[in-house]
């Protein structure tokens, strides 16, 4: 039994499935990926209608874990609080982690890790008793096209950022600081080409802790109501990491070569509308504590 | 509207001009660093015995720079016209009198400036790209980077063929030249330094004969400034140039956003050369039992040394 590690993965509807096992599940099977989840916990939320595709699409990716499926009908109710759902499954699987002293990897299934990268998380996180670190990367988002690129071969970081690159999202494409119109107001993410050849600097200024370990206090935290608001979702990269940096928690990784994710986006999703570019460019519309820190730290993308 | 670059350099007495020629000087004359220092105004406060020679050796090499060159005199009379010999006066406090003179030149040029110590080398590209980093108003590039014994400026990878990229020099700093401060910052060693010295570092797994590092340098240096007008205030403050590294970060940089610490080699790469004698933190087996527990931790609590923590670097050699 692995006890380092506990994965979370909340997953329905078809489009998402098909990605389970296309996009996240694929990943988890290169080598360096399955060593580090083989014999992991795996919690995952979806509805009871498709628990048993689930389980079983689930138990190919990993033979060794021990997974749990949990289900809520809610999920495919028309204005469902769907965050507030998300959140009452994390809230279980976070004791589980407390309870255990096994760190989670937030992966939903749209999620492809590069070969090693989960493993390189884990490493950097120290996972030693009681300190809590939490692991950020930049990450990247691709379209659905990306899935085809990949074949069947593992891919390192360095050609997962090259495809990338080739079917990069819109949002993506449109964090560029040298385009006069851009979308970094909104996405809190600015890239820059270098002229040394193949390689990216990002300023990614809301990263998502992804390889974490928790404390109590986050679990008080994340089941904390916003005055009539539910917890929701939306806390673990919105500001959670706030209170991960005032206590000292956060490692933030800044090169692809150590770990790097793509999110499979859809062409019509999460797309920041185009506006002039600000001064400074990398002005963003959200200000927490977390977002002043992050943006000034450059990360780099290598392909 | 564009700003000019000025680049800054302190540097006296015939040991640290020989390192400054050898290395620094050596380093900045690569093609791409060198390209990106075209057009520049390189000031160099220097003493008087060795102004000829330094303005000899950098116009040759640097045809297409404007050299300012401020010779200090052996003896300066100061404010309350006392007069003081130069070689007495501590090299910390001369250096910030002349920082304090470049910023509000660089504020009245509208010019940003590249800080290049006369023990640092550049890895080739990496002027262009910290340049480009920094383009924005207000922002300074910090680099996290090791120390290195002297004799990597005799190898012949550093002395021979037009240039040395970030991943070679990486690979020469952490083969073949790592300096002891940073040899016992490995986290997990015997006698690792931490706690003293603020830096930590891990191997990591890498293929095809690469070497990944991954590094905490818990007070990188900024080598490229934005001035701003508080700047100057701030500095002419300050009672030594060790406020540069060691309280401006921590209490104006990050608090107003301006730093942008560069996380990887493969955009810039710097090491400052240091005697193999000297920067050794001073180390006991009780800092063990601390970083035991936590392996990056560092006597130091300034704000910049908290937030520099959480931000790991990477280091990439070929």
């Amino acid at each position: 039994m692995n006890n380092r590690l506990h994965i979370f993965t909340p997953v329905w509807g078809k489009h998402f499935t098909s990605l389970l096992e296309l996009a996240l599940g694929k990943s988890l099977q290169w080598r360096l990926n399955a060593a580090a989840v083989d014999g992991c916990k795996w919690t995952i939320l979806t509805t009871a209608q498709e628990k048993s595709e689930i389980l079983k699409t689930a138990q190919k990716i990993i033979p060794t874990a021990s997974i749990t499926v949990l289900t809520n009908d809610r999920l495919t109710e028309p204005n469902a609080p769907i965050g507030a759902l998300k959140m009452q499954a994390l809230l279980k699987a976070i004791r589980e982690c407390l309870d255990d002293k096994t760190p989670m990897l937030m992966s939903t299934p749209d999620f492809i890790w590069a070969d090693g990268s989960i493993q390189n998380m884990i490493d950097e996180s120290y996972p030693a008793e009681g300190q809590g670190l939490c692991v950020s990367i930049a990450h990247m988002r691709a379209l659905p096209r990306f899935i085809e690129a990949l074949g069947n071969n593992r891919m390192s970081a360095q050609s997962m950022v090259e495809v990338g690159l080739s079917h990069a999202h819109p949002a993506w494409n449109r964090c560029s600081i040298n385009d006069a119109q851009n979308g970094i107001y909104h996405a809190g993410v600015s890239v820059r080409y270098l002229d040394c050849g193949r390689l990216i600097t990002v300023q990614h200024q809301m990263p998502s802790p992804f390889l974490v370990n928790f404390k109590e206090s986050d679990l008080e935290e994340f089941a904390r109501w916003k005055g009539v608001t539910p917890p929701a979702f939306g806390e673990w990269d919105h500001n959670w990491p706030s209170k991960l940096l005032e206590e000292g928690r956060l490692r933030y990784i800044g090169s692809s070569d150590v770990a790097f994710m793509v999110e499979i986006t859809e062409a019509d999703m999460n797309v920041p509308p185009l506006e002039p570019a600000r001064t400074p460019h990398d002005q963003f519309f959200r200000v927490e504590p977390s977002v002043k820190i992050q943006k000034q730290f450059i990360s780099t993308f290598r392909y | 509207m564009a700003r000019n670059l000025r680049v800054f350099t302190c540097v006296w007495g015939s040991k640290h001009i020989d390192t400054f020629l050898k290395g620094t000087v050596k380093s900045l004359s690569w093609k791409s660093n060198k390209e990106a220092l075209d057009g520049s105004t390189w000031h160099i406060v220097t003493k008087t015995d060795s102004e000829s020679k330094l303005r000899h050796e950098i116009e040759q090499r640097f045809p297409n720079i404007k050299l300012e060159i401020t010779a200090v005199p052996p003896q300066i009379t100061a404010p309350n016209g006392m007069t003081i010999e130069t070689d007495k006066l501590d090299h910390s406090n001369l250096i910030l009198m002349h920082l304090v003179k470049e910023i509000k030149t660089a504020l009245e040029t509208n010019s940003r400036t590249l800080l290049a110590p006369p023990d640092t080398i550049f890895g080739e590209r990496s002027v262009a790209n910290i340049l480009n980093i920094g383009e924005q108003d207000g922002t300074c590039v910090a680099v996290p980077h090791p120390r290195i014994h002297p004799e990597i400026m005799d190898d012949p990878q550093f002395t021979t063929g037009g240039s040395c990229s970030n991943e070679i020099l990486v690979k020469l700093c952490f083969e073949k030249y790592l300096h002891q401060s940073w040899r016992a910052a490995e986290i997990g060693c015997a006698n690792q330094n931490s706690l003293i010295g603020g830096v930590a570092w891990r191997r990591l797994e890498a293929a095809g004969g690469e070497m990944l590092y991954a590094v905490q340098h818990r007070l990188p240096t900024v080598y490229l400034a934005n001035w701003i007008p508080e700047d100057y205030a701030f500095f002419i403050n300050q009672p030594s140039f060790g406020a540069y590294d060691h309280t401006w970060p921590g209490e104006r940089l990050i608090r107003q956003e301006r730093q942008r610490l560069v996380g990887s080699s493969d955009a810039a790469f710097i090491c400052e050369v240091t005697d193999f004698d000297k920067n050794i933190p001073p180390w006991t087996p009780e800092h063990l039992k601390i970083l035991h527990i936590h392996p990056d931790a560092f006597y130091r609590d300034g704000w910049h040394n908290v937030i520099n923590r959480m931000s790991v670097c990477m280091m990439r050699g070929r």
